[in-house]
């Protein structure tokens, strides 16, 4: 079971936004995708649910293409999207109205939503707050509210878009270590961001720059790769970056360095 | 000459005299002076814009004074000339953009404040080069520009009143590594060239704690640390401690310290941090020179 892109092509009013892009995930694999403002990440998303039908080329989800609108809904349930901004994604006031809303419009019995809404608060670790009105939440804890309404319709891919831009150091840590949890689970996670040292546990990275796929690779290829993101206007994140001014000086690493706990332990053995 | 801004034992409460009445601010003391970049940093909740918002009167304290240039904004009944005086860039700035021209955008505060024509002009011109938006095509919407494009107009229409001290709350956000290095070094370039005084507020300690020459800490209301950020990083533990993020790099040479290297940790400079673990790794061979680790 995956998510197949082939030849993906978009425009918007005539204005190309996606050349040809490939890839595949699976279910249980992280892929992150990074690139610029503008490079069409955000528009890849949107054609990953049939938001947005491909102009040319093909998404396959599961076995059944996007353009096919009589499935449509079965689309939507498989693969969920989580946007940037967790305000304009909540609809009720209180938590587990907003995580139930998702499966209400399924039609799926009470009894049923229930359970859902108890699984998908669990997960994301929210049970505690329930009852709780929204708007008292932080950042963080709202994001993770979007991810459990998704949850709730109990996807086998979830899509993020910049799911951490607008959060604090304490809201980005909760919501990756809620995707990595989602991940072990079996969820296929397609992670969009600029900020690289989230993609530091991606099973794979694809560079998009100008519409098209500039670059793929494991996470330690992509991230210590200093000159190809340079150049297309991101930043190698901390870590790797000083790997590569160590190797420079003289010390060397069997594999280079991405996290923090990594770094600790080869310096010290 | 008195500080720019001043702040004596600042309280501010809001919903007085109800059940959700919560101090934001608790006795803050603060003086800015003239020419000062600096960064204030705190948790979500801490007070960050609850504090901003007094530097222009649109709070005035529930107790204590806040005096900017020498007035008293509790006292005062010209808070337009404070405000003239104290920039403003709230959250997201590009979402209060509404003029249909590029130009009207800019020149809406200098009109409200009586400018002529020509001086409105001849602002724009100069703004818009400080700002590296001078390619823009002025009689244009503003709504068909990026968002980092709508970002630095919207910086620009503030920046047009020449104000004295120049506020931005979380400036960077949402912008991609390259948007953010080039706007944050346009903001540092007003600051050195112009000797604009610059406050920015953040949630986190990265990028803006290399260019501040100071950085204030606010944590439940109260200022919990004041000074350059080299002695703000000597205290790591309590900056993680108050769920701050801390630059990487910082982190990494600190969990190096609590394992036993004999290392600094307040390094923001990426180089000067590689030559300091080289040098320590090659004092390795020697393991007397491995700092004794405390017992707990």
């Amino acid at each position: 079971m995956s998510i197949e892109v082939k030849n993906l092509s978009f425009d918007y009013e005539g204005i190309s936004v996606l050349r040809d892009v490939n890839f595949q995930i699976d279910r249980g694999e992280f892929i992150g995708i990074a690139g610029p403002n503008g490079s069409g990440k955000s528009t890849l998303a949107r054609c990953l649910n049939g938001i947005f039908s491909p102009v040319k080329g093909e998404v396959v989800v599961d076995g059944i293409s996007v353009k096919d609108t009589s499935k449509q809904w079965i689309i939507r349930q498989t693969v969920g999207l989580v946007f940037q901004n967790p305000d304009n994604q909540l609809v009720a006031s209180i938590v587990e109205e907003d995580v139930a809303f998702g499966p209400e419009n399924l039609g799926i019995p009470p009894a049923i939503i229930r359970e859902r809404v108890q699984y998908a608060l669990e997960r994301v670790g929210l049970i505690n707050e329930r009852k709780r009105p929204v708007s008292s939440l932080s950042g963080g804890q709202k994001q993770r509210v979007a991810i459990a309404g998704i949850l709730a319709m109990r996807p086998e891919y979830i899509v993020l878009d910049e799911p951490t831009s607008m959060l604090d150091p304490v809201g980005r840590k909760e919501v990756l270590s809620t995707v990595l949890q989602l991940k072990e689970e079996g969820v296929g996670i397609i992670y969009i961001t600029h900020h690289l040292e989230e993609l530091v546990y991606a099973d794979k990275i694809i560079l998009l720059y100008k519409g098209e796929v500039f670059k793929e690779g494991s996470a330690r290829e992509i991230l210590t790769d200093e000159e190809t993101l340079t150049r297309i206007g991101l930043e190698i994140p901390e870590i790797p970056a000083l790997s590569l001014r160590l190797k420079g000086l003289g010390i060397d690493f069997n594999e280079t360095p991405l996290t923090i706990e990594e770094m600790v332990n080869v310096l010290f053995n | 000459m008195s500080s720019l801004i001043e702040m004596n034992d600042v309280w501010y409460q809001y919903n007085p005299d109800s059940p959700l009445a919560y101090w934001a601010l608790m006795g803050v003391n603060l003086r800015i002076e003239r020419g000062e970049f600096i960064s204030i940093i705190g948790p979500t909740g801490s007070g960050k814009s609850t504090l901003i918002q007094h530097f222009n009167g649109l709070l005035k304290p529930a107790k204590g004074e806040v005096i900017v240039d020498g007035v008293d904004i509790s006292r005062t009944s010209d808070l337009k000339s404070i405000r003239k005086k104290v920039g403003m860039v709230f959250q997201y700035p590009e979402t209060q953009i509404f003029s249909e021209t590029i130009y009207d955008e800019l020149a809406f505060g200098l009109r409200n404040y009586g400018y002529s024509e020509d001086e409105i002009e001849e602002r724009i011109e100069s703004v818009t080069k400080k700002l590296g938006i001078d390619y823009l095509p002025l009689d244009k919407s503003p709504f068909l520009l990026s968002g980092g494009e709508m970002r630095r107009i919207a910086i620009a229409s503030i920046l047009a009143m020449e104000p004295e001290v120049f506020v931005l709350d979380e400036p960077l956000a949402n912008l991609d590594p390259q948007g953010r290095r080039e706007l944050l070094r346009e903001i540092d370039s007003l600051n050195k060239k112009e000797s604009l005084t610059v406050i920015i507020v953040s949630h986190d300690l990265s990028e803006v704690s290399r260019y501040a020459n100071r950085i204030i800490v606010l944590s439940e209301g109260k200022i919990i640390m004041d000074g350059p950020p080299k002695e703000i990083f000597k205290d790591v533990e309590k900056l993680i401690d108050i769920s701050l993020g801390v630059p990487q790099l910082v982190e990494l040479l600190y969990n190096l310290y609590k394992r036993g290297a004999d290392i600094p940790y307040n390094i923001l400079d990426m180089e000067e941090a590689a030559k300091v673990i080289v040098k320590w790794r090659k004092s390795l061979g020697n393991r007397d020179k491995l700092r004794t680790i405390p017992t707990a």
